[in-house]
């Protein structure tokens, strides 16, 4: 991944040209500057990623303090910034439990196996421009393929814990994933549908130019606004946030697979959580939001692109939060009921809605805005009628039997 | 023998994992454990194809392998009563024979297919994808020489899931008290 003579531009390109400054040093010695190439990729994934966890699991207890009326940790460092490493000393120095009917390995084997596949996730993501770790012609099918392996851990996390909170736990969270895996899945498609590449770095590229940069991202057309939003709300689902914390609702089933842990082991898994949560935000942020795509004003580039990706990826982690702190959790039937009825089809749809786009934009500007208004009336049709359909129609007062 | 390079050294690694997985698989007793490692050894497979230089065969192997087919063994894992109890699973002399003549032949068949392309004996391909490897060559490869297939097996996999979504279906339409519960409860 050398591209030839770097520029140092305006900060754009600071890191690769450090990066290739650096390496330059040695180039005499040949394994060397491999070892070093590879850990000058690896490791900031491994430094950047936890510090912003750290930093976020205080943003979520602030902002949600806020949104709840309280003040939130503020007692640790300047405005409790610091809280995150007294939770994480605290975190390291508590017993660690094994149940004793659990099976040791497996119980032990989860929680390690949980933080593999985010991080790995997270190299394939293109951070900013030339600034991706692993350049990969099917990144997206490997991004999808790997975080699969989530759901496999948190399944052996419940297991192997022999509580039926757990293994109830275990089972939610694999019939959500796949069940969301779907929508999720075909949502992501319609940006490949129009990129023409399975390739996240080629998918970023073809959101690039237009007015002030801006207006060639995909949110901006019908099927790429329904499709990020149908992508964040299963993205949401796929890494068990709220409001589809059902696997580890507390109301229901204690903590679900989380049930019989504590200490580190605990703590891994919320490392795996946000950093999953920093994953699909920064892939709906490369999908749909111009990846590192910022502002341009004339030939000015008001920030470097790397900033402007970790603003996007972070405003939805924020999101995210927001709508942690607004909505209540949902029922399992209705979590299924949403992916099979009502977001299925209309990915679908928006799928068929993104061919007509891609099609008409070929032919010439006007063609191009009738594909952009069919599209617009299709996709808007569907979610009218699939609203109708599945909410509207079996709507009538609920009785509870069960409290 | 090839040069000593870190391709070598990574296939020899995920080989090695590969295998020791597939014995452990084989050899357990206890079923989910016998599942994960064989979803392991899957997995580590699409390791490979991805060193050897088809990122889009490995990435589909691990998205099969993991995503569909673990959650279908854990699944059936689960719903046997033996996995429960943590009971072995029952083994007859004669198993180990069949077993033995079938994995034997197999052995045979992909060992005769795969010397007969001496170019795959005389080392690893570069690492860098074979022109005829990408995702493009797939894609014509579908939509042309191999279209018929395709079509014929979405059939096929059509048929299969209208069949089991008419299998789940429950018995009764206009049972109304289990519907609130849905399929959670």
């Amino acid at each position: 991944m050398f591209f030839g003579n770097v520029k140092f531009d305006s900060g754009d390109q600071i890191f690769v040209w450090a990066y290739h400054w650096f390496l330059s040093l040695f180039a005499a010695v040949p394994w060397l500057q491999f070892a070093l190439a590879v850990l000058l990729m690896t490791v900031p994934v491994l430094l950047l990623f936890p510090t912003l966890m750290g930093l976020t699991t205080w943003a979520e207890r602030r902002v949600l303090a806020r949104i709840q009326n309280r003040m939130g940790p503020n007692r640790v460092g300047p405005f409790g910034l610091l809280q995150f490493i007294a939770d994480g000393i605290k975190m390291l120095i508590k017993e660690d439990i094994i149940p004793r009917a659990a099976d040791k390995f497996l119980h032990t084997l989860a929680p390690i196996l949980i933080v593999i596949p985010p991080f790995l996730v997270l190299t394939l993501l293109p951070v900013g421009r030339n600034m991706t770790v692993v350049v990969s012609d099917v990144g997206l099918i490997l991004f999808f393929a790997l975080s699969g392996f989530g759901t496999l851990a948190i399944f052996l996390a419940g297991w192997s814990s022999r509580n039926k909170f757990s293994v109830i736990g275990g089972m939610r969270v694999v019939a959500q994933t796949i069940s969301y895996e779907l929508p999720l899945i075909l949502a992501a498609l319609s940006a490949v549908f129009v990129a023409g590449s399975l390739s996240m770095v080629s998918i970023v590229e073809s959101q690039g130019g237009g007015f002030l940069n801006i207006l060639s991202w995909n949110v901006w057309t019908p099927w790429g606004f329904a499709g990020f939003v149908i992508f964040f709300i299963a993205g949401l689902a796929e890494i068990n946030r709220c409001p589809f914390d059902i696997p580890e609702a507390e109301s229901e089933i204690v903590a679900g697979h989380l049930t019989e842990y504590s200490g580190f082991k605990y703590a891994l898994f919320f490392v795996a959580e946000y950093l999953s949560a920093f994953a699909i935000a920064g892939l709906a942020t490369t999908l749909f939001l111009g990846g590192w795509n910022g502002p341009v004003i004339g030939e000015v580039q008001i920030l470097p692109s790397w900033f402007w990706f970790l603003i996007k990826m972070y405003a939805l982690v924020v999101v995210m939060i927001w709508i942690r702190g607004t909505l209540p959790r949902l029922r399992s039937d209705q979590l299924m009921s949403l992916a099979w009825k009502f977001l299925l089809p209309l990915t679908i749809v928006n799928l068929i809605g993104s061919a007509i786009y891609t099609l008409t934009a070929q032919a010439g500007p006007w063609m191009w805005v009738a594909g952009w208004l069919i599209s617009a009336v299709l996709i808007g049709t569907t979610y009218r009628v699939l609203v109708q359909i599945v909410y509207t129609k079996d709507a009538k007062k609920r009785e509870y039997r069960y409290a | 023998m090839p040069e000593l390079s870190v391709q070598l050294l990574i296939f020899m690694f995920l080989g090695t994992v590969v295998l020791a997985c597939a014995i452990y698989a084989v050899i357990l007793v206890d079923l989910i454990r016998a599942g994960y490692a064989l979803i392991f050894s899957l997995a580590t497979l699409g390791g490979i194809y991805i060193v050897l230089g088809n990122d889009f065969l490995g990435a589909v192997q691990i998205l099969l392998y993991t995503g569909a087919i673990a959650v279908l063994v854990l699944f059936v894992v689960m719903l046997t009563r033996k996995s429960v109890d943590g009971m072995g699973r029952a083994e007859k002399k004669q198993d180990w024979i069949w077993g033995g003549v079938l994995s034997g032949g197999l052995f045979l068949l992909l060992f005769i297919g795969i010397n007969k392309h001496k170019d795959f004996a005389s080392g690893l391909p570069p690492i860098v994808p074979q022109s005829d490897l990408t995702l493009q060559a797939f894609g014509m490869a579908f939509t042309e020489e191999y279209f018929v297939p395709l079509q014929i097996m979405g059939v096929l996999l059509t048929a299969a899931f209208i069949g089991a979504a008419l299998i789940a279906r429950p018995e009764k339409k206009g049972d109304e008290s289990g519907k609130d519960m849905g399929a959670g409860s």
